[in-house]
């Protein structure tokens, strides 16, 4: 095994090799910070040419675009709150408070280096672990899988903040919202009012593009009186930009030094949620951060600025990239859409993808892995050299920013699908997330419910069926008692922190 | 741009122009677009994108493939009824899942507003279990179903597909009675297999080839076995059982509007001509032979095609008004 996995290095370090990994990497940079332009499309109009490729050649270009895309979706969440990609929604909670306190650069700093640490440690696990972790892939069933969305629901709890209320309402209206579709088993519509396109639930990136990007563009908008206050916020000095952007790669690095930790228990997060089929950056990158939030010391300035948030965010999205590679190339269960986007290359070149694959093209799959654990080291170069253009942005006076995002919005939700009806819906999200905003509820349980409620939904009622009604059976293996005993755990501190408060004004 | 680059930049735009009168008539001008009803990966983007090259030299301009998933395989569908009269447009579907699609949802089209273009593969069913599974064929299958009713569980990938129907006619023939569980994917539910979720899975030839280690194959739920090598040489299940089974399979094709055919014949007829040479092109037929796939091709003629998927429409209409599974879900 070890021979394979060296001939796998060897075969992206040759001039091929590296020279697609700088151009997957790049390419992967530019549809991360477009929003709505997913890596996936990329892959996708990638495919045709695909065939004319070595398999492992066009692996390579796929991965990297997605490692890159990864990263880059975090520069316009935290320079102007439009998430590139879904991944970047969470970012955008803490990266675009501190550009609103002229720390752009920073957050862009933390984001690359988190990501590229988080990247890099979760890659080299898959490349020396990938066997036992696809066993792991595939004992999760049904139950298991139901247990971990009770798990995601109950994380809601630790972001609830202050107003508890406010939060129990958005996260069921998140769930009531992504419930707008064909129900798993019957595929018989819900709440769809006679519109095809919901028959395969809300479209996730639009709704992601109207509550942060076009909310935060026509909330910007509406405030005339502070723009002139906020233009100082965002300039940021054009000259030095290399040499301060050296700088920043030097106290991004010993930032997360001093936060190893935390460093570490997001990367976990993201790669243990990305070798499941089906979970989802999104999910992962927010449970990360709640996690994060809950253990902080500096808990209280979360969602005022805080780099300890990207951090949480950015390793852990870097590290799904790299949880997916699992089950992608050990069960053939493409773990995203890119990685689904890859197994049709794969399946094009006459790769049969399955649990055989990493037996009968192991150098194949390892030459992959490589190239991604490269494209995730080369991103503090590279992203270091793009920072200047990428932060150019931060110089621009915001009157000028909503006529430019706002169309740039649009243009991105359509990508997705190339569908009216999504441009549609980011503009029913961004009223949506303009009324949160008003009336002071949160948004991130919304997403967390969009995200679990049908996980929990098309698990819960496949169980069902497999148990025939008992409930018992959702108690029946090991692996579901270990995650409903975390289940239980969470839901205790849960109500000891609701309880303690009260128990504390007794006894005064 | 100089002069000289312009005239250069004519020539490849002369040559196509001089190629396409060779055909019947002179369209199409333009480039045409497949929309496919599922992402990319997967049967029916294969099945779309390995003959595309092929079908562009035959047709003499380029075949856009576009993926438009979502409303299981609705929303593809409805975009080339809406947009497809001029043949520009084409689909690639399956059968049952278009007949599936309008028979169970609320959407705007039937069967009768399509012609097919051509069949392109087809995927016959089979029954698949752990290596380890108690059962050496159907029959001890069959009988541990009958000695314990409703106990033995078979996953499918969705309830609208062949295998689920493949399984039904299996328990009407036997009086067997399985529990029958959707993945809501043919992927999951062959996975599901193999972590011993379920006891076995209804599942194509071809497809579940994927989980051919740590499984085996008990019967073909087809009238003869022409996959011996890739399924453990396995008896086909009506034989083995002794009862009528039909041939259980899916089929993916090329589809236009039924107006496209109706009111521009000479550009389907362009359409069908150029699906059908892409079909003997050598070059195609290696590549497939390479990939291991030429088993699955199974080109049928516009009109045979036709003929059979109303045949199956007929079936399928009656059992989504008879069986409790689809009219529990109204």
């Amino acid at each position: 095994m070890t021979e394979v996995i060296v001939a796998g290095l060897l075969n992206v370090l040759t001039a091929e090799g590296l020279a697609l990994v700088a151009i997957g990497l790049l390419a992967g940079f530019f549809v991360g910070v477009l929003p709505g332009f997913a890596s996936s499309n990329a892959a996708a109009i990638l495919l045709p040419f695909s065939i004319y490729l070595a398999p492992e050649a066009a692996l390579i270009l796929m991965a990297t675009i997605y490692a890159g895309a990864a990263f880059s979706g975090a520069v316009p969440a935290i320079l102007i709150n439009v998430p590139g990609t879904a991944g970047a929604a969470a970012t955008a909670l803490e990266g675009y408070p501190m550009t609103r306190q002229g720390k752009a650069e920073f957050a862009i700093a933390i984001a690359r280096m988190a990501s590229a640490v988080g990247g890099c440690i979760a890659t080299l696990a898959v490349i020396g672990f990938i066997q036992p972790m696809s066993r792991v892939a595939l004992s999760f069933g049904s139950i298991e899988m139901f247990a971990v969305a009770v798990i995601g629901l109950l994380l809601i709890g630790v972001l609830v903040g202050r107003q508890p209320l406010k939060a129990l309402i958005a996260g069921f209206l998140g769930m009531l919202i992504a419930s707008m579709s064909a129900d798993p088993q019957f595929a018989q519509p819900r709440l769809t009012f006679g519109y095809i396109e919901l028959y395969d639930r809300i479209p996730f990136i639009p709704a992601i593009i109207g509550l942060f990007g076009m909310t935060e563009m026509l909330a910007l908008a509406s405030r005339r009186r502070t723009l002139s206050g906020q233009a100082v916020a965002y300039v940021a000095p054009p000259d030095g930009m290399l040499r301060r952007g050296l700088r920043e790669v030097g106290s991004s690095f010993a930032y997360l030094l001093r936060r190893p930790v935390l460093t570490l228990k997001s990367t976990v997060i993201g790669f243990s949620l990305g070798i499941l089929p089906g979970v989802g950056v999104t999910l992962a990158n927010f449970l990360s951060y709640a996690e994060a939030r809950r253990s902080s010391p500096r808990g209280s300035n979360f969602g005022n600025g805080e780099p300890d948030g990207i951090v949480a965010t950015e390793a852990s999205d870097n590290a799904v990239t790299a949880g997916t590679m699992v089950p992608t190339l050990t069960l053939g269960i493409p773990g995203s859409p890119t990685a689904a986007v890859m197994l049709a290359a794969l399946y094009m070149h006459g790769v049969s993808v399955g649990p055989q694959l990493m037996a009968n093209y192991t150098l194949e799959a390892f030459t992959v892995l490589w190239a991604l654990f490269l494209a995730n080291l080369l991103i503090i170069p590279i992203g270091l050299l793009l920072a200047g253009p990428m932060a150019s942005v931060t110089r621009l006076n915001p009157l000028y920013l909503p006529p430019v995002v706002i169309p740039l919005c649009l243009v991105g939700a359509f990508s997705v699908r190339y569908s009216l009806f999504d441009v549609w819906l980011t503009l029913i999200f961004a009223a949506l997330g303009l009324l949160f905003r008003r009336f002071g509820f949160p948004v991130v349980p919304l997403i967390l419910g969009m995200v679990l409620g049908p996980l929990a939904e098309a698990n819960f009622v496949r169980a069902m069926l497999l148990g025939r009604g008992d409930p018992a059976y959702f108690f029946s293996t090991d692996l579901a008692l270990m995650l409903w005993g975390v289940a239980a755990l969470l839901l205790g501190v849960i109500v000891l922190r609701m309880l303690l408060p009260a128990f504390k004004g007794d006894r005064q | 741009m100089t002069r000289t680059q312009k005239l250069l930049a004519t020539v490849p735009a002369a040559a196509l122009a001089f190629a396409a009168p060779s055909m019947a008539n002179d369209w199409p001008t333009d480039p045409i677009t497949m929309f496919v009803v599922s992402s990319p990966g997967g049967g029916f983007d294969a099945a779309a994108r390995q003959p595309q090259r092929f079908v562009e030299e035959a047709l003499g301009v380029p075949m856009r493939v576009e993926n438009r998933p979502g409303g299981a395989t609705a929303v593809a569908t409805t975009l080339v009824y809406e947009t497809g009269d001029d043949c520009s447009n084409i689909l690639m579907t399956g059968i049952p899942h278009i007949l599936f699609s309008y028979m169970t949802q609320d959407v705007g089209y039937e069967y009768e507003d399509f012609f097919p273009i051509a069949g392109l593969t087809s995927e016959p069913g089979l029954v698949r279990v752990q290596d380890d599974a108690p059962w050496q064929s159907m029959n001890e299958l069959i009988d541990d179903a009958l000695e314990r009713p409703g106990e033995l569980i078979a996953s499918v990938g969705l309830y609208t597909n062949n295998y689920f129907m493949g399984l039904l006619e299996l328990m009407d023939a036997t009086g067997a009675e399985f529990n029958i569980v959707p993945f809501g994917g043919g992927a999951e539910a062959r996975n599901a297999l193999l972590r011993g979720e379920v006891d076995f899975t209804h599942a194509g030839v071809f497809n579940s080839r994927n989980v051919e280690d740590g499984t085996r194959v008990l019967g073909i739920h087809y009238s003869e076995n022409r996959w011996p090598e890739i399924t453990d040489d396995a008896t086909p299940i009506s034989e083995q059982l002794g009862v009528d089974l039909s041939d259980n399979e899916s089929s993916y094709g090329v589809f236009v509007t039924a107006a496209c055919r109706e009111n521009h014949p000479e550009r389907y007829e362009a359409l069908v001509s150029a699906f059908r040479d892409a079909k003997h092109n050598e070059e195609y037929l290696a590549m497939l032979d390479d990939l291991g796939e030429l088993g699955k091709v199974a080109f049928v003629e516009a009109d045979d095609y036709h003929a059979a998927n109303l045949a199956q429409r007929d079936v399928i209409a009656e059992w989504v008004a008879t069986r409790p599974e689809f009219s529990a879900a109204d």
